[in-house]
């Protein structure tokens, strides 16, 4: 007999439900900020439609910004950052965006950070740590996709430590959520796991006694891994919010980008709002974004095949960057105008939750960010976006003179906001803080 | 997609010359040497002293007490045959450090098809996303960290589906004279006891030990409890699941019981455990059967002849298809990704064609190792203008129909020459609409002469720029080795040329005799360790390699980074050269890995570093 992994997961009691297992995170002090979402892509923006003049935001956004008016005095335009690191190549810049400090280069040739990026950071001085840090991403994996290592993974846990985002909405949703209260089937699934888990830890824990640091190094990622798993299981327990069940269907099919991205985006706001998790990561490209066909799915980006393009451009970041005008139109402007949608559409998510004292805008960080600045490949420089007041400590509503600072300087910044200790990326911008 | 190599403003220079302060050995590609011993390879140390050959006692076996039970027995170990740590050749190398490595993709689809009866659904998810599975200093499988929950809930899934599968064919994992269903619980506990024992010491490829049975029982037993009110059957689900993600099962380190250590401490002998499934992933990329499993549990697999002896059975055995498929694929580096990623203008091309074109490469491995026509040979692997093919793969190369199934097929052997112009090599080595010259030529310098080309620093990649009406990509890509300046160069120049032989060769593999509407140019010259090659393609210098010493002594490198599964140490060179020896004048592959199974590479290992001994 041969049973499909959903015949499986059926048959075993797990379905899409309503209610999440975990109790909302603990409250953090106020004025610390107290979650994070950290989102990358590729390409960065036609600066020229992009950029607001540096200042406070009292006037209109330039048009691909558009979308982000109403949410205005919630952001801070970080244009002109630059990457000290930078490797010379976008691709050779993607492993390392949020990390900024010196590198080593992989045996894959990309560069790879010698420590944890801002995710972890944070995550590391939240209740529950690293382990409920939830890293997402959006079709990362589809070709053509580099295959080095760096290519797609720009979130680390340390060094030679990747964290690998989940793509499947639906599957994530259901280990975060799943299951009504009370319902046997689940109860017992849970019960079971955290009992193999149980040994597994063990045998894991008895294990690296009997290694050399090298290898015991391997074995505790395994275990602390296992914990992190573990605890997003939880204790079952009815919470006190209702999230709506997501479901993205095949999630390699190029024409369903956007919905996808728009369930992981619900998801990171459910996983935030209900306490699943602290810190959300959300991976839209890979280090090219070659991938991503926008004609699929972007009103005014004309489907792969039409058009008068080079041959075989594609309608990904990567084309868009380097062939972004076709008939007169500018796609990559176009493209840019829709992300700005898809951030304002977040932050409204975001704002429509309501937790004590405000919403669950107000205690966090979106960390909106590229590793390039307009699509130049050889350009060293970042655009990046903040949104949220993270608790009261970001001077948001403005764009910031950040032009030729680096950007772990905005990462610090971040640190700051969640009180993690010491500099980790050392000093701050200095004219992002409230 | 294709990138321009270019120095980033003054700052490659400066980096190559802080590599050469380092010590690093990049000075220019023309300077190198053919040797390709640049050790190395992360890993610590070099195995300490050894006794020369012939002595070497001081790795004492465990005097003869055999294990007890055979498979699925209690002991800890098993006795080691009684040789009293005879050196398996007279070779001279000092093994080093193994490396922790997680079971690959399709180790782990091996190991649970042969330790459950069944093969891993294809809609299982991938165990290791591909990117992290090439993470360690060689492109060889040793498996991705497991690292975050994501990571732990792929393993989870994949356990609890295998393991609600497998109570399908319960009386098969069951000892065979235990009930299936309700019964006595006293025979319940005896069973169950039993079951952990036999399952385990296949699932862990040793012997569980007391407190690891323990903790399963105890997990059987906490189904069963009142509060979770699982059947026998969900008991039973759940232990396997436990097996499967354990780390034992996952990682590959069978040590059972305390290393085997020199009195000086600088060397362990493998224990009969994991000697028996070194051999089994080295040779069948599986765990070991029932027969090696015995033979480790009686103490036997120690002696070094038994080992020669075991090898022997297993390259024969139909498993030994999958151990050589996995070896030829990593050392070829084909990743089944850039095969599937090919431009729609490839009207023959297809995801059928690049998973047969996969096929193929194991097939035909396959072929020079088993059977009556095998000849063993590293030339045949080379050179051989047969190849392994179904219909439909026939059909693609224009080669005559093998009707069906696959079967040995002659193609014209003025297109094809072993397994470098098979279109696996070729498809890998190109992007999605244009064959790649640098890139194959770059594969041949480091996998077939082992010269390995460090990465320049600080470069930019432009794109490549699209080929002008009627240039050829050889034309294209001699226009980039003049136009990048110096650190890029002096590689491209050193080992374009061996790319331009596979000229006739397209992205998707298929010979053509045009470019570009350019008749193809293939000819060219290269140096190798002050030795000038001229050729007049691909075909052509296959041909010349195959027979050269330095060609034999890369392959025979390549299966021990495939058995170490890592980069070799100086200190490990001399067993390279004792199993070329045994392997004879035309380099006997089979007679090479027998070898390799006699080295103390093999057998033995260093301590790693801060390793506890006792």
């Amino acid at each position: 007999m041969r049973a499909s992994r959903r015949e499986i997961l059926k048959a075993l009691g797990l379905g899409p439900f309503a209610l999440p297992l975990l109790p909302a995170a603990p409250a953090r002090a106020a004025g610390i900020a107290s979650r994070l979402l950290c989102v990358v892509h590729t390409g960065g923006y036609r600066q020229l439609h992009w950029r607001p003049p540096e200042g406070p935001l009292t006037g209109p956004l330039p048009s691909s910004a558009a979308p982000l008016e109403p949410w205005k005095n919630q952001v801070i335009f970080l244009p002109g950052l630059a990457n000290p690191h930078h490797r010379g190549s976008p691709e050779g810049a993607y492993p390392c965006v949020f990390y900024g400090l010196p590198q080593r280069t992989a045996a894959d040739n990309y560069a790879e950070p010698l420590g944890k990026t801002v995710d972890q950071v944070v995550a590391g001085v939240l209740p529950g740590g690293p382990a409920r840090a939830l890293a997402l991403h959006v079709q990362i994996d589809l070709p053509p996709v580099p295959i080095e290592r760096g290519a797609t993974r720009c979130l680390w846990a340390g060094p030679d430590q990747p964290v690998v985002p989940a793509g499947d909405p639906t599957a994530a949703y259901q280990r975060l959520f799943a299951g009504r209260p009370g319902d046997p089937g689940v109860s017992k699934l849970l019960l079971e796991r955290k009992s193999v888990l149980d040994v597994v830890g063990k045998s894991l824990q008895r294990w690296r006694e009997r290694l050399g640091p090298e290898e015991r190094h391997v074995v505790e990622g395994h275990l602390q891994a296992v914990r992190e798993f573990e605890s997003t299981l939880g204790a079952t327990q009815p919470g006190a919010c209702t999230v709506p069940p997501v479901a993205a269907g095949d999630v390699r099919d190029p024409k369903l980008w956007s919905k996808i991205l728009d369930s992981q985006l619900a998801l990171a706001v459910a996983a935030l709002s209900c306490g699943v998790s602290q810190v959300v990561t959300l991976q839209l490209s890979n280090s090219t974004g070659a991938g991503v066909d926008f004609g699929q799915f972007v009103p005014g980006v004309p489907a792969l095949g039409t058009g008068s393009g080079p041959p075989g451009a594609g309608r990904g970041w990567l084309d868009l960057a380097r062939n972004g005008t076709l008939g007169g139109s500018d796609l990559k402007r176009i493209v840019d105008r829709w992300l700005m949608e898809k951030l304002a559409g977040l932050l409204g998510r975001l704002q429509g939750v309501p937790v004590p004292g405000g919403t669950l805008l107000d205690g966090s960080v979106v960390l909106w960010g590229s590793q390039m600045h307009d699509g130049d490949g050889g350009d060293p420089r970042v655009a990046w976006l903040l949104a949220g007041r993270g608790g009261g400590y970001f001077k948001t509503g403005q764009c910031a003179p950040t032009a030729g600072k680096p950007l772990t300087g905005v990462l610090a910044d971040i640190c700051k906001a969640f009180a993690v200790p010491g500099q980790p990326f050392g000093p701050v911008h200095g004219t992002l803080n409230s | 997609m294709a990138f321009l190599c270019r120095a980033r403003g003054g700052r490659g220079l400066t980096a190559i010359a802080g590599l050469l302060l380092a010590g690093l050995a990049f000075t220019s590609c023309s300077d190198r040497s053919a040797t390709g011993t640049e050790g190395g390879g992360g890993t610590t140390g070099a195995g300490g002293s050894t006794t020369s050959g012939g002595s070497g006692g001081s790795v004492g076996g465990r005097g003869g007490t055999s294990g007890t039970g055979g498979v699925g027995g209690t002991s800890a170990t098993g006795g080691s045959g009684g040789t009293g740590g005879e050196p398996p050749l007279n070779d001279s190398s000092r093994p080093g450090p193994r490396p922790l490595y997680r079971l690959s993709d399709s180790e782990y689809a091996n190991t649970v098809r042969d330790l459950l009866g069944e093969a891993l659904p294809t809609d299982a998810p991938p165990l290791q996303p591909g990117p992290d599975t090439s993470a360690f200093d060689t492109d060889l499988p040793v498996g991705s960290r497991i690292s975050n929950s994501n990571d732990v809930s792929r393993v989870v899934d994949n356990a609890e589906m295998l393991a609600a599968q497998s109570v399908g064919r319960l009386s098969l994992l069951l000892p065979v004279d235990c009930p299936t269903g309700p019964a006595d619980p006293a025979i319940e506990e005896m069973c169950i006891r039993r079951f952990i024992e036999r399952f385990g010491v296949r699932a862990y490829r040793r012997p569980l030990d007391h407190v690891e049975q323990l903790e399963m029982l105890e997990l059987y037993q906490r189904i069963r409890s009142p509060e979770l009110g699982g059947s026998f059957q969900d008991g039973v689900r759940v232990l396997v699941s436990a097996f499967l993600q354990s780390p034992h099962f996952l990682y590959r380190w069978e040590l059972a019981g305390p290393p085997t250590v020199s009195v000086d401490g600088s060397v362990i002998r493998l224990g009969a455990w994991e000697v028996a499934s070194r051999l089994s992933y080295f040779l069948w990329a599986s765990m070991p059967d029932q027969r090696l499993f015995e033979t480790a549990a009686a103490g036997t697999l120690l002696n070094p002849g038994r080992i020669a002896e075991e090898a022997r059975r297993m390259l024969a055995d139909p498993k030994a298809r999958d151990g050589l498929r996995a070896f030829h694929l990593a050392w070829l580096g084909v990743d089944g990704r850039r095969l599937a990623e090919k431009d729609a203008s490839f009207s023959k091309y297809s995801p059928e064609i690049a998973r047969l074109m996969l096929q193929e490469t194991g097939d035909f491995a396959a072929s020079v190792v088993q059977g009556g026509q095998a000849d063993g040979r590293l030339t045949t692997l080379l050179t051989s203008s047969t190849s392994m093919l179904d219909p439909a793969l026939a059909a693609f190369y224009g080669a005559p129909s093998p009707g069906a199934g696959v079967r040995a097929v002659a193609l014209d052997r003025n297109q094809r020459a072993g397994l470098f112009t098979q279109g696996s090599f070729l498809a890998t080595y190109a992007d999605d609409k244009y064959d790649r010259p640098f890139l194959r030529g770059l594969a041949v310098t480091e996998r077939v002469v082992c010269q390995d080309i460090p990465f320049p620093p600080d470069i930019f990649l432009d794109p490549m720029p699209e080929p002008k009406p009627g240039q050829t990509s050889r034309q294209r890509w001699e226009a980039v080795a003049t136009e990048t300046t110096p650190p890029c160069q002096s590689c491209h120049r050193f080992f374009n040329p061996a790319g331009y032989a596979f000229s006739h060769y397209d992205a998707v593999g298929a010979f053509r005799t045009s470019d570009n509407g350019t008749p193809v140019d293939a000819r060219a010259e290269w140096t190798v360790n002050d030795q000038t090659i001229k050729f007049t393609d691909a075909v052509d210098l296959m041909r010349q390699l195959a027979p050269m010493p330095q060609v034999h002594e890369c392959v025979a490198r390549h299966w021990v980074r495939w058995l170490l599964r890592r980069s070799e140490l100086q200190a490990e060179e001399p067993a390279i050269r004792v199993a070329l020896q045994l392997a004879g004048p035309g380099a006997d592959l089979r007679e090479l890995l027998v070898a390799l199974t006699r080295t103390r590479l093999f057998s033995q290992r260093a301590p790693s570093p801060g390793e506890p001994l006792r």
